[in-house]
This record gives structure tokens, sequence and C-alpha cells, in this order.
């Protein structure tokens, strides 16, 4: 390609100026819009309750820094197990879950499979038919998972979309390898974890992630399933510090908690509850477009 | 981990494919939950409990007891064994975090010590309450206590209940109530407000106060404007003090989704009726058709004209507008009885927080009584015996104010999470984790609420004249404890169309003339129904 500017396409020429200019603009309010929100959440968690009630609920740059909020968070005992429990079902759940995965994608992937097409019929029959909230109920009561931690990982343990996109990423690994692979003897599983298993990186770290957030997310199947509250995951009881409070419960009263959490302890548990992945993201990140990209255009 | 046979998952497959033709059937009705053609259980006996004098007393028209102190003397209401130590579970809605563990909550030991029973609670967020019940509802795996209501009516509720509850009549109609007597000091309206099934009691109402939705204000800001005012003095009111980022009148997504609670102020100040007029032919007039109603929206359209309406109303949560009420961005809210103790306790009486008696338009003045209960719990069928039990623990959480009970119930353990002083009971900060708030065992059973405030004596004393000067006046709903098929099945769709509308109404959407338009629709899709259905049931039971 010629280095002479006067001979680039005008697209690939560089920008004037002005344009330049517009376009750092145009960032900078685009990453403000996105930071906003979050400094909102910091700034409020880090005020007094009585400035976060004097100023509407929300603060912007608070006047008095506490850590109040998030003492009174950790200090209780109930926010720190459910940080426990929401730690242990991501992990152990995004291993089971990428495991399950890479294995039925594998073998979904691989040409002459016995019964291949039909067990592919059902999983996408899973993506256009998901079970309705009681009969996946009725499942997991006769399974005897009710208030066991099963119950947040096995109904969930294979999502049809990332199968398909690992699929796809396995189908793109060029056939010489399997046959030179098995040309030296190897077996399917040795072919997996020797051969496909360190191409595929990329796919595995994203088809991971996504199973960790929204392992990390769930809360619904936790306040369905778990009775005992006291094993609930971080974000169901997140959940109960941001739409507690009062509601109008019916047309005759306005229920409330007898101690409203105020806003400043709504958003520490907020912070804490989003901390973890957004650590996690920047590592990850790398991998996030080559993954998704790679394993949704093949197949 | 079981295996799950074949039986099993056709059983399971049979369920999944039943219940959406049972949720749509529920608008064909089923006759044998109606009190019509039936024997009725006499409603339970009322034997007000003989406590501590209060400072302010109520009256019959469902004034209540006000105590500006706590009292320095209070009582036992509860003799005997409660519990028979074993595992209790009950299921209850909660508007709080979760409880601590039992092994390490103090008030969660305490009330099982005294209740004599394992109580297992499991709580289930407001937001989520419809969804788990209904798996719950179709698992047949029940706890022993449910709590109905709680803001929802579930399809094919009365059924349910008929089915698979403990009837309740041989244990509390007419003077078997008796036996339980901190459960016959529950006021006949909060009995009333659950109703019948078939004929029979099967649920013991969590009693709340008679005034319905109303109109919080900010008095110091409305100093020299007279607690009884007029139209127009209510209307210079709020348009005066709207100005720059202040709004003189605040709404919410909650109140404006629901036909009934929004304008339910100012349609009281008109004379509409509560929901239902009952004709002197047994017939049952919706509000939404009256003249008193339609006037009650164009005014609320006037105030929206103004300027006087804050204008994200149909966006802001109930909760958020609490904060711009707080920090004085409003100067009136919306808001249930029940939002007035945070209030309270949210400004610390910086400015004061009161109810609004409803402004004078020359007409009578009809403020709307509330249903009188927030739920009722009803009980897994069970051997009499531990039907029997399971009241007494009740019986237990029940006890009215001034008793040792009531006190353990709702302040907890003295020393751990409450202290004594000169004016009352002074919550720990031990309290703020443990409560039953966090541990709502509030919603299992509870006292009927009386007027006390800790710390904030005139705020209680306001309520209370409040409460003298418009509970006289008020209304009950004449549909409340009875039961429409159609309703039950429809009743969210119907009340969508009325709140789009009038919301559209209010807010300068739609003209207030269409709102005839929509009540037509309204009637045809099922509101004439529902009123054949209520004057039917009515009927059977007055």
């Amino acid at each position: 390609m010629s280095t002479n500017p006067a001979l680039r396409p005008a697209w690939m020429g560089r920008p004037s100026v002005p344009v330049r200019l517009a376009k750092a603009v145009a960032l900078v309010v685009v990453v403000l819009l996105v930071l906003t929100p979050f400094w909102i959440m910091v700034a409020t968690s880090v005020a007094t309750a009585d400035e976060v009630t004097a100023k509407g609920g929300w603060v912007l740059w608070p006047r008095h820094l506490t850590l109040g909020a998030y003492r009174e968070v950790l200090n209780g005992g109930v926010v720190t197990h459910a940080m426990e429990v929401s730690i242990g079902v991501t992990l152990v759940g995004t291993a089971l879950s990428l495991a399950g995965t890479v294995a039925l994608a594998y073998a979904l992937s691989r040409p002459g499979v016995f019964g291949g097409k039909p067990v592919l019929l059902l999983v996408l029959f899973t993506f256009l038919f998901p079970p309705g909230i009681i009969p996946g109920y009725l499942v997991v009561q006769n399974l005897h998972l009710l208030n066991s931690y099963a119950a947040l990982i096995l109904p969930v343990l294979l999502n049809a979309f990332n199968l398909i996109v690992m699929r796809g990423f396995f189908q793109g690994i060029p056939e010489e390898l399997f046959q030179a692979a098995k040309i030296d003897g190897a077996s399917e599983w040795r072919i997996l974890l020797r051969v496909v298993l360190p191409l595929s990186k990329a796919v595995v770290a994203v088809v991971g992630l996504f199973y960790a957030v929204s392992y990390w997310n769930a809360f619904f199947n936790a306040i369905l399933y778990l009775n005992d509250s006291s094993k609930w995951p971080l974000q169901a009881v997140l959940r109960t510090y941001v739409t507690g409070g009062a509601q109008l419960a019916d047309s005759t009263v306005s229920e409330q908690a007898q101690y409203n959490a105020p806003h400043s302890t709504q958003m520490a548990v907020v912070v804490l509850a989003t901390l973890p992945i957004v650590l996690v993201y920047p590592f990850l990140q790398r991998f996030f477009v080559k993954g998704v990209l790679t394993g949704a255009v093949k197949g | 981990m079981t295996d799950v046979t074949r039986r099993t998952f056709l059983g399971m497959a049979g369920a999944a494919a039943a219940l959406p033709a049972l949720a749509a059937c529920g608008s064909g009705g089923s006759k044998s939950v109606s009190n019509a053609g039936k024997d009725l259980a006499p409603w339970p006996t009322y034997l007000p409990f003989k406590g501590p004098k209060p400072d302010l007393p109520g009256d019959e028209h469902g004034v209540q007891n006000c105590y500006l102190t706590y009292p320095k003397e209070i009582v036992r209401s509860v003799h005997g064994k409660v519990g028979d130590g074993t595992d209790v579970t009950a299921l209850v809605i909660t508007y709080s975090t979760p409880p601590k563990p039992l092994e390490s909550n103090r008030f969660w030991q305490a009330v099982n010590a005294a209740l004599g029973v394992n109580l297992k609670l499991i709580t289930v967020p407001d937001s989520e309450y419809a969804a788990k019940m209904a798996t719950v509802m179709a698992s047949g795996d029940l706890p022993d206590i449910i709590l109905f209501g709680a803001g929802y009516t579930l399809p094919r509720e009365q059924q349910f209940i008929e089915t698979k509850c403990a009837d309740l009549s041989d244990h509390l109609s007419g003077d078997h109530v008796k036996t339980y007597p901190n459960l016959a000091n529950i006021p006949p309206y909060a009995w009333k407000g659950v109703g019948r099934i078939g004929g029979k009691l099967y649920g013991v109402p969590i009693e709340r106060p008679l005034p319905g939705v109303s109109l919080l204000v900010n008095r110091t800001a409305l100093a020299g404007v007279p607690a009884r005012w007029s139209k127009d003095e209510f209307s210079a009111a709020v348009k005066g003090y709207t100005s720059g980022r202040r709004w003189g009148i605040g709404g919410s997504t909650t109140g404006f989704g629901q036909p009934s609670a929004a304008p339910s102020y100012h349609a009281g100040a008109f004379g509409a009726p509560n929901l239902w007029r009952l004709s002197s032919g047994g017939k049952f007039v919706s509000t939404y058709e009256t003249a008193e109603y339609q006037e009650a929206l164009a005014f609320m359209r006037s105030l929206h004209d103004a300027g006087a309406f804050y204008p994200d109303s149909l966006s802001t949560s109930q909760v958020d507008l609490k904060s711009l009420f707080y920090n004085q961005t409003l100067l009136s809210i919306t808001d249930g009885y029940g939002a007035y103790s945070g209030a309270v306790t949210a400004v610390k009486e910086q400015w004061l927080v009161d109810f609004a008696l409803p402004y004078h338009t020359g007409t009578d003045w009809t403020p709307w009584q509330g249903t009188g209960r927030f739920g009722y719990a009803v009980f897994k069928k069970a051997p009499a015996k531990r039907v029997e039990m399971l009241l007494r623990v009740l019986n237990f959480l029940a006890a009215p104010f001034g008793t040792t009970e009531y006190e353990l119930c709702n302040f907890g353990v003295e020393g751990a999470h409450f202290t004594r002083n000169d004016t009352g009971i002074v919550l720990t900060d031990l309290a703020k984790t443990e409560n039953n708030g966090t541990l709502p065992i509030k919603y299992v059973a509870n006292a009927p609420l009386a007027l006390y405030q800790p710390g904030y004596p005139a705020a209680s004393k306001r309520v209370w004249e409040w409460e003298k000067a418009m509970l006289p006046r008020s209304i009950p709903d004449p549909s409340n404890g009875i039961r429409s098929a159609t309703y039950t099945a429809q009743g969210a769709t119907l009340d969508k169309m009325l709140s789009d509308a009038m919301s559209a109404i209010v807010f300068g959407r739609a003209p207030v003339s269409s709102w005839k338009d929509t009540v037509k629709q309204w009637k045809s899709a099922g509101g004439d129904r529902i009123a054949a259905e209520y004057a039917k049931e009515y009927a059977a039971v007055h």
C-alpha cells in the first residue's frame, strides 16, 4: 500500500483538524454519558444519608465523605455472605457450564457424530421455546433441587446461544489439524484438549465471561428456588435493597421497610455488586470481539 | 438426587400445559367460591383490647388510638403454651433486606423462644411476589401459612384457597374467636375486607387503618392556608409553590398505574363514590362513570396545564417521589397512610409532614376509605390440632399495642434492640438490621395499628386530628371483601385501560371529553360484567 498521502483513497486519508476535534468531542460526550451514572452511584454511596435526602436521592458532589454506608452493608453479615455465595456460584457455575458447553459444542461440530443433528435440534428448540416459570419450577421441585445451590446452576447449565457460538468457532478450525492429530494416534479427548482448546482461547474466554456475568447477575432463580434467604446470592439481596423501601402496596396503604435503606446504602451495595465485573472485564476485553465474531459467522 | 420417572415427567408436562388453560378460564368464574346461596359463617365477634389508656382515644369511625408517649405499664396478653416445638413455615412478602441468619439474630431467636416453634419465613420481595406465589400454588408443596393479598389478586386465588387451605370457620366465627383474644381484637372492618369464600372464613386479616390513598403535604410550606381548604385555596397553594425546580403536586408510576390511586384524593373532594356506588335497586355503578370523577380529572388536568403537576410523574417511582417530597422539591404527593411514619422519620420534623383534608368544592366530600386490611394469612390444610396451634401463633403475633408480646414483635428485646427513656422507646443500632421488617413476622399476623411515633408525638397528634376530621365523612368501597370472577381474571387489563386514559388526560395528551369513550369501552370489555357480579355477591352477603 502506498505511503504517499496523495495516492491514498479519501476514506483512508488523515482527517482534517475540525473533524478530529469533532470526533474527540463526540467521544468525550459518549464517555461522560457512560461514566456519569457510575460517578453518581459512587458519589451517592459515600454521601451522608441527610445529604442524600436533601439532594433528592442522588448526589453528584458529596460534601462530607463517609464510608458509613459500606460499614453498614458489610457489618450486618448478610451482604458479605451473599457475596461469598455469588462468588462460589459464579466460579462453580462458570466452570461447569464451560465444561458442558465445550464438550457438547465439540461433539456437535464434528461431522458424522451419531445423533448430532437431533441433539442440535433439541438445543435450538430451547433457544426458540424457553421454559416458563412454572414448568421450570416444577422440574426443579421434582429433581429435589429446591433450596439447594444446584438449583442456581443446573437449570441454566447450558446456554444455546453460547453453544452455537462455540460450535461455530470449532468448525472454523482447519480439518487438516484434526487429521494430523488422528494420524499421530490422538483420541477425541486428546484432540479437544491439546489441539482445539489451545486454538480456542478467545471463544472460551468470551463464552466464559458470558456465563460468569449471567451467574453473577442472576437473582430471579434464587428468589424462586431458594426459600431460605440466607442462601441468596448478592444480586437477590441487592434487589431487596433497591426495590424494597416503599410501594403503594394496594389502594389502601403504602407499605415500607421499617428502616428504609437510604440511597447511599443502596448505592454501596450496587458498587459492591458491580465491582467484580468491572475489574474482570478489561482483562477479557481483548478476546471479546475476536471470540464473538469468529464464532458468529461460522457454521 | 432422585431420578425423574416417566410418570413424573408426563405429570409435569401435563401441569405445564394445563396452567395457561387454568389461568384463562378465570373469566368463566366458578360458582363454588361465590357466597350466593351458601350458609354464611358469622363474622368473628369483636372484643376490643382493654389496654393502656390512649392519650387521644379512637372512635367508632375508625379513628385510631393515639399514644403520645409509650405506656408506662404494659400487660401480658398471652398466657400458656403457644407452639408445640415443631417447625412452622410461612410464606410472606417483604419490603426489606433479608434477615440475618437465625444463629446470629437475637430478634428471631427471641420470637422463636416466645412462640415455642421454629419459625421459618420464606420471604419474597414485593416485585417477585406474584411469580413466586404462582409457582408455589402450582407446585402443591405449601408452607403452613401463606400471605395472600398484599396488593395482589392472583388468578384463581379463591379456588386455590377453597381447595387447598384450611377452613377456619369452626375456629374463628362468632364467639369461637374468643379462644384467641388478640384475633378477636381485630376490628370487624378488617375481617369484612378479607371476606368469605363459599360462605366460609379462611383468612386472618393483617389490619390496616381505614384511611385510603391520601395527599401528603408540607404543612410548614402551607403556613397560613387553612387545613380545610377550598378548591381555589388548594389550587392557589400548589400553583404558588411551583417555580423553577419546584412543583406543587407530584405523582408516580405506581399512583398513575391504578385508576383509583392518583385521582382518589381529588375524587373524594368532588364527592365521587369510592370505586362503586350502590344504587337503591342494588345495582353497582362504577365511580368512573360518574360526573364527579370526571370533574376530578378535569381539575387535575387544570393543575397540569398551570404547570403545577410534577412533569415526570409518569416515569417516577414511588420511592423517588418520596425523596423529592422529602427535599421539598414537591409540596404534596399522593401516597398511602403507611407512608406517613417513614416521611416523619426522614425529615425529622425539620418541616412538618401532614395529611391534607379534602378541599371543599361546594358538594359533599367523600374521602375514600381503604380496604381495612393489607392482606390475610391462610393455612395449609392440616389436622385441627395443628390449625389450633397455628392460630395460637397468630394470636401471639397479633398482640395489641401496650402488651409485652407487641413490644417483642415490634421493638425486639429490651437492652438489645431498644431501651426506654422518659418519652418511651429508643431503638438501638442493632434494631436497624434485626427487626420485624427484615424478619417480616408482621405479615404473618399483626396487631391493629395504633398511632405511636417514637420521638415524634406531635406528628402522631396531627394524624389523629386529621383522622378525626376526615373519617366520619369517609365512605367505604361497597365491593370490598366480595369477589367478581371477571375482575379477578381481567382486572389488571381493565384497570390499565382506565389508568392509561386517565394519565393521558391529566398530562395533556388527550382531552377530558375522551374519558366517556374510555369508560364506554371499559364497560363493554368487562366493566358491566364486574358490576353485575358484585351486585349479585353483595346481595348474597348483606
